[in-house]
C-alpha cells in the first residue's frame, strides 16, 4: 500500500507540474509573467466560455422541447464513449509503452501496486478532462429544477465514478491487446492493427444502435435529438450505465447507487483480472523485435532532395515508428472524421434512400452561402484533436540539442513539423467528403471553398500551437505519453482550436443580416485569411528568436 | 580554429554564471581537451560552440566566423558528438547516417564511402539495418561518431566520447582524432578520463565553476604545477573536492 501511495502521489506531481498552464512563465521576470498569465487567463476563459456558451444554447434548445434532462446525459454519454475510444490508445500508451517498466521493476513494489498507481493517474487526467464539460451541463439544467441540494449531492460521486467503468473497460482490453498481440513476430504493426479494428468495431457497434430509423422533413433534428427513438434515447439505453449515471443525477438516488457500483465492480475484476500479470506484460512490451536484415544496406539509395525533405522524412518515421505518437497522435486525429462517416454511411443505409433524399431536399432549400460555412464547419471541427503540432518540438526529447546543431535555420525544422501536421489534417478532412457529399448538396465549387477554407483556418491552431511549444518545449520527459498527454502544450490544440471556431462563429453571427449568408461567407474567408496568415507570419517571424535551446525548457 | 572571447552564461535567473568569461584559442589541425569536475561548465561551453545555446556576452567563433552572427554557417563546419544517449531511436543506423548526409549535403558517392569505411572500423555493419533504439549504449556513442564524421567537418567536437566504448572502440576512436588532427581538423572534446587527455591532446584546459583555470600543453601544466601527472594537476587545481561546495 505505501508503494502504491509513493509512486502515484508521484506520477500525480509529474502530472500537475506538466499539465500547469502557467508553470511556463515561471522564469520570467515577475511582471513580465504576471501580464502573460493574465493573457494565457483570458484565452482560457474564452475558450471555457465559449465550451459554457455552446452548452447554454443547446440547452435552450432542448428546453424549447420540454427535455432539460438531456443535456447533462448527453455531456455524460459523451464523456463515457470519449473515454472508452480514446482511453484506450492512452492506456496502451500509458501503462504499457512507457520506457519507466524496467525502472519500476527494480523498486521493491508489487506489480498490483504499480499498476493501481498507473490507473490513478489515468483516472485523474480523465476526472480533470471531464470537468469543463460535465460540470456546466449540470449547472445549466439545475437552473432548470427548484431543489438542488439532493441533485448535487448525487453528483458528486456519479461524476467521480464516471471515468471509472470506461478506464475499467479499456485497462482490461488494452492488456488482451498486449498478451494477443505478444504472439505475433511482428508486434507493433499487429497491435495497431488490432487497436484499428476495435475502434472501428466500436464505431460500429455504436452506430448500430443509434441507427435512427424514417426520420422526416423538419422535424429530423428535433426527432433525432429527443423523441423516445431518437438518435439520444437510443444511444442512452445501448450504454446503460451512461442511463444510470443521467437518471441518477436528474431523479434517482437507486440508479446512481447502482451506476457506482457497477463501476466500483467493474473496476475491481478488471483490476483483479490483470493486476499481478501487468509488470511482466508491461516488460515484455519493452523488448523490441527487430526485423531489420543483416548485411550492408543501401547508403546513397535514398537521398533526399534538401535538408527540408530530409526533416520531413525524419519527421514522418518519427511518427509512423512509435506505437505512442501513431495510436494517440495520428489515429486519435482520424477518430473524429472517420467516426462520422461510419455513423452517417451506417446509419444512412438502414434509413435508406428516402432518408437520404429528404436530408438533400432539407438542406437543398438553403442558400448555397449557408451551405459552404455548414462544410467549412464540418471539415475544420475533423482538424482538431491533432494534437501533433502542439508537442512537436517536445517530442523531440533529450536529443533536441542535438537537432539544434543540425546546419538549418528554425524556420526550416518548423516547416517540417507544421508541413507533417498539416497533411494529417487534410488527411482527416478527405476522409470526412465521404459523408459531406453524401449530405450537403453541394456543387463542385462550393465543396473546394469550404474544403479550402476550413484547411486554411486549421493552419491557425496548428501554427500557433508549434510557436507556444517551440517556445517553450517539454523536454525531459520519461515516457513518450509524457510527451503528448502529461505536457500542457498538447492541450493549446483544442483551446486555440475553440478560439478560432468561436472567433468564426461570432463573426459569421454578427454579418448575417436578412437571411443573406454571403456576407458571412466573406467574414468567415476573412477570419480564416486573418487567423491563419497572421499565426503563420507570427510564427515565422519569432523563428529567428527560438533558434537556441530554451532554457526555460521541462 | 575556435576562439571564445569572454564568453559568459548565466542561465535563466541563477546567479552564478555556467560558464565565466571564458577566453580560450584552439589551432587548426591541434586535438584540444577540456578536462573539470562534473558541473564545470564544460557541457555549456560546448553548446555555445556549437549554436546550441546563445552566450549571454562574449562571442564564440569558428574559422573567423562568429556563432551568433551566422550560426548555419558554423554548424555547416562542425561535426557534433553529443554527450546524451538520446538520439533519433526509430531510424535504423544507417537511416541515421543517410539523414545526417542529407542535412549537411554529402554527395551519394561520399556518403557511401564513408559510411562503409567507418561502419567497418567501428564493426557496426551488422546492426546498420537495426533500429537505434536496440542498440547498446557504446553502439549508439559509435553510431554518434560516425555520423558526426559522414561530412568531413572542419571541426569535430566531442562531449564526453569515451562513454560506454569498449576499450577497443576507445582505441580506434582516439586513433581517428589524431588523423582527423593530422589531416588539419580542429578536434575539441571534454573528458574525464585524463590519461587519454594526457595521452591524445595536444593541449588541455582545466575548468572549474565556468572559469578556465589553466591552459597549455600537458606537459606545460604538470612543470608549471611541478606535479607528476596530469591527474595531480587536475586534483590540485579544482581543490580535489575538500573546499568544493559541489
Ligand atoms: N539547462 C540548464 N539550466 C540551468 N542550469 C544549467 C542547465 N544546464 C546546466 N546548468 C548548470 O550549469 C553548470 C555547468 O553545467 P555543465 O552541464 O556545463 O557541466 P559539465 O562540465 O558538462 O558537467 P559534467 O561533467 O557533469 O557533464 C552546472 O552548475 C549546471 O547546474
Ligand atoms: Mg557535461
Amino acid at each position: 500500500m505505501k508503494g502504491y501511495l509513493l509512486l502515484a502521489r508521484m506520477m500525480l506531481k509529474n502530472t500537475i507540474t506538466g499539465l500547469n498552464p502557467f508553470d511556463r512563465f515561471r522564469s520570467d521576470k515577475k511582471s513580465k509573467a504576471a501580464v502573460k498569465s493574465m493573457l494565457l487567463g483570458l484565452v482560457l476563459l474564452f475558450a471555457l466560455g465559449s465550451v459554457v456558451y455552446a452548452e447554454y444554447e443547446l440547452f435552450g434548445v432542448l428546453r424549447s422541447m420540454g427535455q432539460e434532462a438531456l443535456l447533462p446525459a448527453m455531456t455524460m454519454l459523451m464523456a463515457m464513449m470519449a473515454s472508452l475510444l480514446l482511453g484506450l490508445f492512452q492506456s496502451i500508451s500509458g501503462l504499457y509503452q512507457g520506457r519507466d517498466a524496467a525502472w519500476l521493476a527494480v523498486l521493491p513494489v508489487s506489480s498490483r501496486q504499480i499498476y493501481a498507481a498507473k490507473l490513478t493517474s489515468l483516472y485523474l487526467s480523465d476526472l480533470v478532462l471531464n470537468l469543463p464539460i460535465i460540470i456546466p451541463a449540470a449547472v445549466l439544467y439545475l437552473t432548470s429544477r427548484t431543489d438542488l441540494i439532493l441533485p448535487i449531492l448525487r453528483l458528486i460521486p456519479i461524476f467521480l465514478f464516471l471515468p471509472v467503468l470506461p478506464l475499467a473497460i479499456v485497462s482490461l482490453v488494452s492488456y488482451l491487446l498486449m498478451k494477443l498481440s505478444s504472439f505475433a513476430r511482428n508486434r507493433e504493426t499487429v497491435l495497431t492493427g488490432l487497436s484499428i479494428l476495435f475502434m472501428v468495431g466500436y464505431m460500429l457497434t455504436v452506430s448500430r444502435i443509434s441507427a435512427v430509423s424514417g426520420a422526416d422533413g423538419e422535424e429530423a433534428v428535433a426527432r433525432m435529438l429527443a423523441s423516445e427513438d431518437g438518435l439520444m434515447n437510443k444511444l442512452l439505453s445501448g450504454f446503460p450505465p451512461a442511463r444510470w449515471a443521467a437518471q441518477g443525477f436528474i431523479g434517482s438516488f437507486w440508479l446512481m447507487l447502482l451506476f457506482c457500483l457497477v463501476s466500483a465492480v467493474g473496476m475491481a475484476v478488471s483490476f483483479l483480472l490483470t493486476g499481478r500479470d501487468y509488470l511482466p506484460t508491461a516488460l515484455s512490451a519493452g523488448e523490441k523485435t527487430h526485423k531489420g536484415g543483416k548485411g550492408r544496406a543501401a547508403v546513397s539509395a535514398s537521398r533526399a532532395a534538401s535538408p527540408l525533405a530530409a526533416l520531413i522524412r525524419l519527421e514522418i518515421r518519427d511518427l509512423v515508428r512509435t506505437q505512442t505518437y501513431l495510436l494517440n497522435g495520428v489515429l486519435g486525429g482520424l477518430v473524429m472524421p472517420i467516426a462520422l462517416m461510419i455513423g452517417v454511411s451506417s446509419g444512412m443505409s438502414q434509413v435508406g434512400n428516402v432518408g437520404k433524399n429528404e436530408m438533400s431536399e432539407v438542406f437543398g432549400q438553403l442558400d448555397l452561402s449557408l451551405l459552404i460555412i455548414i462544410a467549412t464547419g464540418a471539415f475544420y471541427l475533423c482538424s482538431f484533436i491533432n494534437q501533433l503540432p502542439a508537442t512537436a518540438v517536445s517530442r523531440e526529447g533529450r536529443h533536441y540539442p542535438l537537432s539544434l546543431s543540425l546546419p538549418v535555420r528554425q524556420s526550416v525544422r518548423l516547416t517540417a513539423k507544421l508541413l507533417v501536421s498539416l497533411v494529417l489534417n487534410l488527411l482527416s478532412m478527405l476522409i470526412l467528403l465521404v459523408p459531406v457529399l453524401f449530405f450537403l448538396p453541394l456543387p463542385l465549387h462550393g465543396l473546394l471553398a469550404a474544403f479550402g477554407l476550413a484547411f486554411l483556418l486549421s493552419v491557425f491552431p496548428a501554427a500557433f500551437c508549434l510557436y507556444m511549444d517551440a517556445r517553450r518545449p517539454k523536454l525531459n520527459w520519461m515516457t513518450e505519453i509524457d510527451a503528448l498527454k502529461k505536457n500542457f502544450n498538447s492541450y493549446f490544440s483544442l483551446i486555440f482550436w475553440i478560439v478560432g471556431a468561436a472567433v468564426c462563429v461570432i463573426t459569421v453571427l454578427l454579418l448575417f443580416r436578412n437571411g443573406d449568408f454571403t456576407p458571412s461567407l466573406i467574414g468567415l474567408t476573412v477570419c480564416a485569411i486573418v487567423l491563419s496568415g497572421g499565426s503563420l507570419a507570427w510564427l515565422y517571424h519569432q523563428a529567428g528568436r527560438l533558434e537556441f535551446l530554451p532554457e526555460n525548457a521541462d | 580554429m575556435i576562439e571564445f572571447v569572454n564568453a559568459t552564461k548565466v542561465y535563466g535567473k541563477s546567479s552564478s554564471p555556467a560558464l565565466d568569461q571564458l577566453n580560450l584559442r584552439v589551432q587548426n589541425g591541434c586535438v584540444f581537451g577540456f578536462l573539470g569536475p562534473n558541473g564545470a561548465g564544460k557541457t555549456t561551453a560546448i553548446r555555445l560552440l556549437t549554436g546550441v545555446l546563445a552566450p549571454t556576452s562574449g562571442t564564440v567563433l569558428v574559422n573567423g566566423t562568429d556563432v551568433r552572427e551566422d550560426p548555419v554557417a558554423v554548424k555547416r563546419m562542425i561535426g557534433f558528438v553529443p554527450d546524451s544517449q538520446e538520439m533519433y531511436e526509430r531510424l535504423t543506423g544507417m537511416e541515421y547516417l543517410n539523414f545526417m548526409a542529407d542535412i549537411y549535403g554529402v554527395s551519394s558517392a561520399d556518403r557511401k564511402a564513408r559510411a562503409e569505411k567507418y561502419l567497418d572500423m567501428f564493426m557496426l555493419e551488422d546492426a546498420a539495418n537495426e533500429r537505434i533504439q536496440s542498440y547498446s549504449r557504446g553502439m549508439k556513442q559509435k553510431i554518434s561518431v560516425i555520423g558526426a564524421l559522414i561530412h568531413q567537418p572542419p571541426v569535430f567536437v566531442l562531449d564526453e566520447p569515451m562513454v560506454g566504448l569498449d576499450p577497443k572502440a576507445s582505441f580506434l576512436l582516439k586513433e581517428e582524432m589524431r588523423a582527423q588532427a593530422q589531416k588539419g581538423v580542429t578536434v575539441f572534446f571534454s573528458t574525464h578520463v585524463l590519461e587519454v587527455a594526457e595521452k591524445l591532446c595536444d593541449q588541455v584546459g582545466i575548468i572549474n565553476h565556468g572559469k578556465l583555470l589553466a591552459q597549455g600543453t600537458p606537459e606545460e601544466l604538470r612543470s608549471r604545477t611541478g606535479d607528476a601527472s596530469l591527474e595531480q594537476v587536475f586534483l590540485d587545481l579544482t581543490g580535489s573536492g575538500e573546499d568544493d561546495a559541489e
